[in-house]
């Protein structure tokens, strides 16, 4: 990622991710594109559009610390394997993430957005993936729960 | 630095295919796993990941490799039976795999490598399911006959292990280096490893240890061709040792060239030796209008191929490629610098006709290096003028005035030919009065030279030459004094010297509409002059565009002058349009190049360029920094051609500093000496940033006789903001923001609209000035986090801009969370935390943490800019 890459990531997540309505436009997105999905997630997905957005946002802050947002990637990513997302799954949420950022900015979601997304993306969720290759050690169980 | 070289690197890019691998080795109907694709490309870090997951699994693993040349029968099984026998070697094999009772896994890397008798082995043990088998095998290799049944059975998974792409090598240098990498760096880096991990890593470790991979302002950079390691080097080597004799000639062949036509060697070589270099992977084929051209696959492997070459073969080989290209009818202009550098390295020499025409070509294409070395080498055979007046004009790009200087005065003395004559004197003023700050020698010497012709076309170049120097030393005004009589001379020759002084002197319409083609000569800039008249004009967007294009030529064709003028429109229009990140980046790279070309106009611009964005983004550390640069130097040291930018940025730091009169003073003195001199475009500049400062009043009579002396829609919009600014009308700055929208300027038009919305508010309108404060956020959205005085509160009131980490600190304890808390979000320590919120309860003017949040809506200082 390019330091303009940064930016405009962390620029449109401030302004998107205190929105409720995005969280919801990226589940819609995701079940609509990949139905089987929904049996992965709660019924009541109030609380996980919630979590989604605190999720993202904390990971797309610490982007500039990258020791610490490998950290927090990881217990994340170790988090996920346990709710049975596999890899397949990272590029069907990246697909998914891309359209609700399209619909929510509309015009001020440029190419040049779209790449900086994508490259952002694609560095959470390698970083996850490689969380969920982890084997479990109880050090990490520790950091884990507190989360 | 070592971080990059000596860790194992993440596995990136491969999640999909491992969980792949991982169901296969759950299946009933599956035995083994073959990874294939080229060497180096990963298939032993993911067999690696698949052992180490099957044995946290639970799976007992073990590991063997085959070794080449290795042709003792069993020699495979010695790390796990010291004493193997071919009769018992299965049951041997099978006890030590099974003796914990786990599932098996066998991993063989290198499997080609692998003799007969361990293959008929492995193959047992796959057939009977005592073990599961993971094999890697290299593109291009054979397999033993025994394993070969294997693959043909169907039992075998086969998974190609593909290159990576764009974003996997992207975020690869970013966890590897541990930060961001330049986009330019990714797209090389992947361009010459083709995805190919261990050519990436060898790439990366090569050039972490040459420095040409370096870290500069917190980012990752090449700052010139990525190097290989003896690693790499050696693996080349081992490509092209294995390579039966006659393909090898071919590749060091097309080494030696650079670059043939596939026709070039089918007249040399015969074509099975010519389908085997394709095959090696070491050539590189591309077809284009002019057939198909070869290459060797990058620049690093030609490198190693032409390192291995002794200098008679390297002669020798030079001396056939120039006559396998001087066969072609006609010479293109890529062949003439060809053979001309061919024939230099073969015979030590050139006809001087051909390094002046090949000179002249490169020159075409603006391939500046190029044209450096023909020019040099057709003068180390004796003094000629025309060369020397090439190489003059390449030197004056890179800033070498001195040695110009001299090639000129000595070439003047030489030319018969008048027109050469012409051209030397309006470099030579060039080299004088932009390169040696010997302005007005400069200016004598082209004044005398008019005088001394009638001929048209050079009275029009040599005019040219003095309405540059005059707008530079006096400005607009006193330039145009030079256009009352252009009778008799040829106006195309001076074309691009009236575009600029249109541009700048307000009549931007026919700067627009009079640009000239470039002409390819490296002293006037013509494309210079078209970015200057767009940006004047306020075409913004196609400005940008153009200026895009432009850069991406200027640095391919490393032209250091050229580059400084577009990095300097770059900039200026990445502030028109709000973009303060990719104004600093275009800043910050002008400063550097500034330096290259030894001129001191450009870093000061820079300078005040990056002032300027570093205040919208709020940074103090950078422009305290940028302070430090700043002599106060008078205007008369900068030149006349921008003469409002150094004092703008030097207004934007004094307000950062809190002395909003002090940049007042220097913003309205800066306009009206503007206005004097002619230069309306740049009044407006100065006087509108009056009016972002919060002082319209001050700005209305200025903005307005810039207006009435330039047709810019620029001008005249931001001229409409300030009266509307003045006036606190409301409609007026919407439709002043509605028009600065449509222009580009998002940045000022999103000041416009929080403007409008403060003014909706005090005469009542509360639903309006919701409406309007959303368009603001809106644009201000797209402005990377640009936080200007209109948008940190109310226009007029002059408040400190909290700094982004004390922004988001304000954030969270608006949300009523406590410093522990803030400090664990934040990865901050308490004390931090608490430091920051000492600052804050300063710049909102409040005591207690409760009062932080309505201070914060009052303000317009939430999260997000808005």
């Amino acid at each position: 990622m390019t330091p303009d890459d940064l930016l405009r990531v962390q620029t449109q997540a401030a302004l998107l991710l205190e929105d409720d309505a995005f969280a919801a436009t990226f589940y819609e997105r995701l079940f609509t594109a990949h139905p089987e999905l929904t049996a992965i997630f709660p019924a009541d997905l109030s609380a996980q559009r919630a979590k989604f957005s605190d999720e993202l946002s904390v990971l797309v802050q610490a982007l500039r610390d990258l020791p610490e947002f490998e950290r927090r990637g990881r217990v994340l990513g170790r988090r996920h394997r346990g709710y049975g997302v596999t890899a397949e799954h990272y590029g069907m949420l990246r697909d998914a993430l891309v359209e609700a950022l399209a619909l929510h900015l509309g015009e001020g979601f440029t190419d040049d957005d779209r790449i900086a997304w994508s490259r952002a993306y694609n560095l959470v969720g390698e970083v996850m993936q490689e969380g969920a290759r982890e084997h479990s050690d109880p050090t990490d169980r520790a950091t884990e729960s507190s989360e | 630095m070592s971080i990059a070289a000596a860790r194992r690197w993440p596995l990136t890019g491969r999640g999909q295919i491992l969980d792949e691998l991982l169901e296969t080795t759950r299946s009933s109907t599956t035995a083994a796993v073959i990874l294939t694709g080229p060497a180096g490309g990963g298939k032993t870090r993911l067999a690696e990941e698949l052992s180490e997951a099957c044995a946290a699994d639970g799976w007992a693993t073990r590991w063997l490799t085959g070794t080449p040349g290795a042709t003792a029968p069993l020699s495979l099984f010695v790390p796990l039976v010291p004493l193997p026998d071919p009769a018992t070697v299965f049951a041997q094999v099978s006890e030590t795999l099974t003796a914990s009772g786990a599932r098996a896994l066998l991993v063989v890397d290198d499997v080609e490598h692998v003799d007969e008798v361990s293959a008929g082995a492995l193959l047992a043990l796959v057939e009977s399911r005592t073990v599961f088998l993971v094999v890697t095998m290299a593109d291009g290799t054979e397999p033993p006959a025994a394993l070969a049944a294997l693959w043909r059975s169907g039992r075998a998974h086969v998974v190609r292990v593909p290159a990576l792409d764009e974003f996997a090598v992207d975020t690869l240098l970013h966890r590897a280096l541990g930060g961001v990498v330049d986009g330019r760096a990714v797209a090389e880096l992947l361009e010459i490893s083709q995805g190919n991990v261990l050519f990436l890593r060898e790439l990366v470790t090569g050039s972490l240890a040459s420095g040409a991979l370096d870290k500069v302002e917190d980012m990752w950079r090449l700052t010139r061709r990525p190097t290989g390691t003896a690693m790499l080097a050696a693996m080349v080597k081992r490509r092209i040792a294995a390579l039966p004799d006659d393909t090898r000639a071919v590749v060091e062949q097309v080494a030696v060239a650079g670059e043939l036509t596939l026709d070039d060697l089918l007249s040399a070589y015969d074509e099975e030796a010519l389908e085997a270099a394709e095959d090696s992977g070491l050539l590189r084929l591309d077809e284009d209008a002019g057939g198909t051209r070869v290459r060797v696959a990058d620049p690093v492997q030609r490198d190693v191929v032409l390192e291995d070459l002794g200098r008679v073969r390297r002669r020798r080989l030079a001396g056939s490629s120039y006559e396998l290209i001087e066969r072609r009818a006609p010479l293109g202009p890529r062949d003439l610098v060809r053979s001309a550098e061919l024939r230099i390295e073969a015979d030590g020499a050139a006809p001087v006709d051909l390094l002046l025409a090949a000179a002249r070509a490169a020159r075409e294409s603006r391939d500046l290096p190029t044209v450096e070395r023909m020019c040099r080498a057709a003068l180390a055979q004796g003094t000629d003028p025309a060369p020397a007046l090439l190489l003059a004009e390449v030197l004056y790009e890179k800033g070498g005035f001195d040695e110009a200087d001299a090639l000129l005065t000595e070439a003047a003395t030489m030319t018969d030919d008048p027109r050469t004559a012409v051209s030397i004197t309006a470099t030579h003023a060039a080299v004088m009065a932009f390169g040696l700050d010997r302005l007005s020698d400069a200016s004598e010497l082209v004044r005398a030279a008019e005088a001394r012709t009638e001929d048209p076309w050079a009275r029009g170049v040599l005019r040219g030459r003095t309405i540059m120097h005059t707008l530079w030393a006096e400005g607009p005004s006193s330039a145009r004094s030079l256009c009352a009589d252009l009778e008799g001379l040829d106006q195309a020759a001076l074309q691009s010297s009236l575009t600029t002084l249109d541009a700048l002197s307000g009549a931007t319409l026919r700067a627009v509409e009079s640009v000239a083609p470039d002409d390819g000569g490296a002293v006037r800039l013509p494309a210079v002059a078209e970015l200057l008249a767009l940006t004047e004009h306020g075409d913004l967007f196609a400005a940008e565009a153009r200026a895009a294009e432009l850069y991406r030529s200027v640095v391919s064709t490393r032209s250091p002058l050229a580059q400084v003028w577009v990095a300097h429109a770059l900039g200026r229009v990445a502030l028109a349009r709000g973009r303060p990140a990719a104004a600093r980046r275009w800043f910050q790279e002008l400063l550097a190049l500034s330096v290259e070309v030894s001129q001191s106009l450009p870093s000061r611009l820079a300078i005040a360029g990056a002032s300027v964005a570093a205040a919208w983004l709020c940074d103090d550390a950078a422009l305290g920094h940028y302070e430090s640069y700043d002599d106060g130097a008078g205007l008369s040291e900068v030149g006349q051609l921008f003469p409002a930018e150094v004092a703008i940025g030097r207004a934007w730091r004094a307000h950062a500093r809190g002395e909003t009169g002090r940049a007042r003073d220097e913003l309205i003195a800066a306009a009206q000496h503007a206005l004097d001199i002619g230069s309306p475009g740049q009044a407006a500049s100065a006087a509108h940033t009056l009016v972002r400062l919060g002082r319209p009043d001050d700005a209305v009579a200025l903005l307005d006789a810039a207006r009435e002396s330039s047709d810019s829609r620029l001008v005249a919009a931001l001229a409409a903001h300030a009266r509307a600014s003045a006036a606190r009308d409301p409609d007026a700055l919407e439709v002043a923001a509605t028009e600065l929208a449509a222009l580009g300027c998002t940045l000022v038009a999103a000041e416009a609209a929080a403007e409008a919305a403060s003014t909706a508010v005090a005469a009542g309108d509360a639903r309006r000035a919701q409406s309007l404060r959303n368009i603001s956020t809106v644009w201000a959205s797209q402005c990377e986090g640009a936080l200007t005085p209109a948008l940190a509160g109310d226009a007029g009131v002059t408040l400190s801009p909290l700094t982004r980490r004390e922004r988001e600190i304000a954030a969270l304890v608006a949300e009523r969370l406590t410093s522990r808390e803030v400090a664990e979000r934040l990865c901050l320590s308490v004390r931090t935390v608490d430091n920051h919120l000492q600052r804050i309860f300063t710049k909102l003017g409040v005591t207690r943490r409760d009062d932080v949040r309505e201070a914060l809506q009052r303000t317009g200082q939430a999260r997000g800019a808005a």
